[in-house]
């Protein structure tokens, strides 16, 4: 879904922080981009793995 | 004996026939608590008036000869996320301190009560239980009774804290992606997370709520039984549970393993730990008669999943304060919880729709197995402080990795009982997941009861603190 080796954690944090009403400075965007790559990092096996039209996404458990 | 060293179901029957009053039983549980936690920083609140109160009526019921449950007069702590009347619920967190007292209790803690146990107080946790170590900026970490230099994990460090230093023989934790068992593991005690939508969670406050699970820390299976048992009821005021009946499993303890179809789980849970955690699950196969290996291909995906579906559920429940007080939330964690509300809706669906093909992966493998066995924890209690794990060959931030052998299995709301394996990396302890289908948790304790009678596993009170 993503290229996680050249994924841009700071610019996408930069662009989309205003989107939910976030104004940073520059030294917390850089503390928040290292959260996120690490977010895209160990996301990226889920990600990365392709779904069928079966795969319902509803977070039900039963047996 | 002295009353620490008893497990619960050996106090409650002593308080019974009358040979030791519930009172006495505080008194002993407060004493302790007064003069060892100071070492180990567990407890976030002593409420010995309330307590003593209750004990006194448990032994006033005694006396009129009236029956008081299967926990009468037992002390027990309950991790600072769960309404305990009187005390404000800190979930680790200074901006809950502004929070006036809760003014009833969680429905857990209710339940314990009403089988007899009485709550003396309130347990240390990492902030908003975002985390595996109980390192609290604000409230100090809590230390590990088998080395005061280490920590007690988490986010319910406290609740196994407690319970390893023998300070109360039960405490109330939850878990999300791990939380009861690596807290469980690193202090070398048992812990249960039973299936999601058992139990319910109604008066603690959530962090993941597709996740949330709740479940008991204890140093015995019978006692980890009666306060599983204790804790179920019917609750409509939580809309993820799943009620299907009461579900007796102290009665199963002694029956062994025969029928049981068990096996351990390869692939992802044989990488990313130290040899010792797959020293630890090679012992309890044995003894447990497991000598097949499978495979989850998808543990890794699955893993993957709860983690983004964390970020965003947990990040949804605190965006407000995070504009407006990001100064007061825990420095090791704010980022994580800040970042985790910008993850695009496009990958969270996704990885819910992963999360359904993983969870169907599993109960297929269900089809042919009881109980599969892996690692808890990837290494023993680390040093406070410690950033960094390295273990099989790799080297990753600590304190998102200590799940990695939990999260694959509480992403889809399995039952697991974690099993403590003492002494497994020198002095320390670690413990190992016994994990059924949903709904089968009186398989695990069975298993758990045959590892006790065996030896194997068993938790006593950490050295230093007999």
């Amino acid at each position: 879904m993503i290229d996680t080796e050249n994924f841009d954690s700071l610019a996408y944090v930069t662009a989309a922080c205003p989107a939910i009403g976030l104004r940073l400075s520059p030294e917390r965007l850089v503390a928040l981009a290292e959260a996120f790559a690490l977010v895209v990092r160990v996301g990226a096996p889920a990600l990365d793995r392709p779904i069928a039209a079966e795969d319902e996404p509803a977070p039900v458990f039963v047996a | 004996m002295s009353l620490h060293l008893l497990d619960a179901t050996t106090i409650a029957a002593r308080i019974r026939d009358r040979t030791l009053t519930a009172v006495a039983a505080v008194e002993a549980a407060l004493a302790r608590i007064a003069a060892h936690n100071p070492a180990i920083n567990a407890f976030t609140a002593v409420i010995a008036e309330r307590a003593l109160a209750r004990a006194q009526e448990i032994d006033a019921k005694l006396a009129r000869g009236e029956p008081c449950g299967p926990l009468a007069g037992v002390p027990f702590a309950a991790k600072n996320l769960y309404n305990v009347a009187g005390v404000v619920t800190l979930a680790g967190s200074i901006i809950e301190r502004r929070r006036t007292p809760a003014t009833e209790d969680a429905f857990a803690v209710a339940a314990m009560e009403r089988a007899g146990a009485i709550c003396v107080g309130c347990l240390n946790m990492d902030e908003y239980a975002y985390g595996f170590t109980t390192e609290n900026t604000h409230y100090g970490p809590t230390r590990n009774p088998h080395d005061l230099a280490r920590v007690a994990g988490g986010s319910s460090g406290g609740s196994g804290a407690a319970v390893a230093a023998g300070l109360v023989p039960l405490s109330l934790g939850t878990d999300t992606n791990g939380s009861i068992r690596v807290p469980a593991s690193v202090n070398g005690i048992w812990g249960l997370k039973p299936t999601y939508g058992r139990l319910s969670r109604a008066g603690s406050v959530g962090f993941v709520p597709s996740l949330d699970h709740v479940g008991p820390f204890a140093r015995s299976v019978p006692d980890l039984a009666l306060a599983y048992e204790a804790m179920q009821g019917e609750d409509k005021t939580d809309p993820a549970q799943s009620w299907r009946g009461h579900q007796s499993v102290s009665g199963c303890l002694q029956q062994g393993l025969a029928g049981l179809r068990i096996a351990r789980l390869g692939g992802h849970f044989a990488r990313h730990g130290m040899d010792c955690a797959q020293a630890a699950t090679t012992q309890v196969c044995d003894a447990l008669g497991a000598t097949a290996t499978v495979e989850l291909s998808d543990a890794a995906a699955g893993r993957a999943a709860a983690f983004l579906i964390t970020a965003v559920e947990g990040a949804s429940q605190h965006l407000d304060d995070l504009r407006t007080h990001y100064d007061d939330f825990e420095p090791l964690t704010r980022d994580r919880l800040l970042a985790g509300a910008l993850v695009p809706a496009q990958w969270v669906h996704h990885a819910q729709r992963v999360r359904s093909q993983y969870r169907r992966q599993v109960l297929e493998l269900f089809q042919s197995w009881d109980i599969l066995i892996a690692p808890a924890t990837p290494a023993p209690a680390m040093p406070i402080g410690q950033a960094m794990l390295e273990a099989d060959g790799q080297t990753m931030p600590l304190r998102a990795s200590f799940g990695v052998y939990t999260q694959p299995i509480s992403a889809i709301g399995l039952p697991v009982i974690a099993a403590p394996v003492q002494n497994a990396h020198a002095t320390l302890p670690i413990g190992v997941q016994l994990i059924a289908a949903p709904w089968a948790e009186d398989l695990l304790l069975r298993a758990a009861a045959h590892l006790e009678r065996a030896g194997l596993c068993r938790a006593p009170v950490a050295p230093s603190f007999v």
